[in-house]
């Protein structure tokens, strides 16, 4: 019936947004892989969801629905989970967080079938974790544990609750925190670890954390170090 | 009644309440007044699409109107009637341009219905098979696509 060839790749990008946004966050990511025009198309999708959820209402701001063979834990009831990942910071300010060496022996991680064991460092524990979106939540732990994480691990993802600054949010664990290189000012002190740069993303103005990426090979720049 | 006129100049005649299903229409109509009895140019549709958007709004006349958007609230793919459903089984080329139709004649569920029956058709499907679905071609360069690789090992399944 269609009078002309009309495809997927004539729609405006306004209306691939649309439709892609009805696609839940990691399968959305995956298609980036299509072509360069998808990969625009997911990374402004993934854009406007990040700025929706960062817009204050906080209907975004809760888990979104678990997949059946999810497991989901989140650390707080108000635990402050945005959507369920970032992408690169594309439109947005990005958020630099340094922890200082010490922190990073009081966190751990584990849990994330994402990564192998067997290296010393980091540590954190997952406390949530949603196996569809790949969202993690992490809490820092008192005990070491060996790191789960090598060179050639993605970045981890990880949802940070500062609703009322958490332990290891602090000026006492955290060196400096900077949007777009621009240090804030409520966290004194500053001084950055050379390589202890943990990127973190998505912010609301009153510099409150949603996101954290983690690359492996920061850690492992730390260690080196 | 209102009179319609398609980009090739087809004229359909439909009721208020029909046309009143397009926020287009319904400004226009309130611009020229009830009185004008010149038909509605609508350039952007042809008249096959329209006589399929027609269809549309008529199975959904006695609807009540749609919600106004709430961009913040989570968008499922999964709460299509039946009627729908059926309705949306067409060729891919008709099914987007009724998607683009819509967005121009401004018609909110029916837009929702097409966008939701595409992403349910990318669902599941691996990056290979939604370039063959859609005919699209691959674009990248070997480098490119590795880095791509690189940066989605975290959400491909392990």
């Amino acid at each position: 019936m269609g009078t002309n060839d009309c495809s997927f790749s004539q729609l405006p990008l306004e209306l691939v947004i649309k439709i892609l946004s009805i696609i839940r966050p990691r399968n959305l990511f995956r298609l980036r892989r299509v072509s360069s025009g998808f990969k625009e198309a997911v990374e402004s999708t993934v854009a406007l969801q990040l700025k929706l959820a960062n817009s204050g209402d906080r209907s975004l701001q809760a888990p979104l629905p678990v997949s059946p063979n999810s497991v989901w834990s989140p650390l707080k009831p108000n635990a402050c989970v945005a959507t369920n990942f970032s992408c690169g910071g594309l439109l947005y300010p990005t958020l630099v967080i340094v922890f200082r060496p010490v922190i990073l022996n009081h966190l751990e991680m584990k849990r994330s079938n994402l990564f192998t064991q067997g290296t010393k460092g980091y540590k954190l524990i997952c406390v949530g974790y949603e196996r569809g979106s790949g969202n993690f939540i992490f809490q820092p732990s008192t005990t070491k544990k060996p790191m789960i994480a090598n060179q050639e691990s993605p970045p981890i993802w990880i949802v940070v609750h500062t609703e009322t600054r958490s332990s290891y949010m602090s000026s006492e664990t955290v060196a400096s925190v900077s949007i777009d290189g621009c240090t804030l000012p409520q966290i004194t002190e500053v001084k950055v670890s050379k390589g202890v740069s943990l990127q973190v993303e998505l912010i609301q103005e009153d510099f409150e954390l949603k996101f954290v990426r983690i690359h492996p090979s920061d850690l492992f720049a730390i260690r080196e170090e | 009644m209102v009179k319609i006129t398609s980009s090739d100049n087809q004229e359909f005649t439909i009721s208020k309440e029909i046309a009143n299903q397009s926020v287009l229409i319904k400004n226009m109509l309130e611009d020229v007044g009830e009185s004008d009895d010149q038909p509605i140019p609508l350039p952007n549709v042809s008249g096959a699409i329209l006589q399929k958007v027609i269809e549309y709004a008529t199975m959904h006349k006695d609807d009540p109107p749609p919600a106004p958007e709430d961009e913040t609230k989570l968008k499922t793919s999964e709460d299509i009637e039946e009627r729908d459903k059926e309705f949306m089984q067409l060729d891919q080329g008709t099914m987007f341009e009724i998607i683009l139709a819509a967005n121009y004649l401004d018609m909110k569920n029916l837009l929702d219905l097409g966008c939701k029956t595409v992403a349910n058709m990318i669902k599941g499907k691996s990056v290979e098979e939604v370039r063959k679905l859609f005919n699209i071609v691959n674009d990248f360069t070997p480098e490119e696509e590795e880095q791509i690789r690189k940066e989605n090992e975290w959400c491909e399944d392990r």
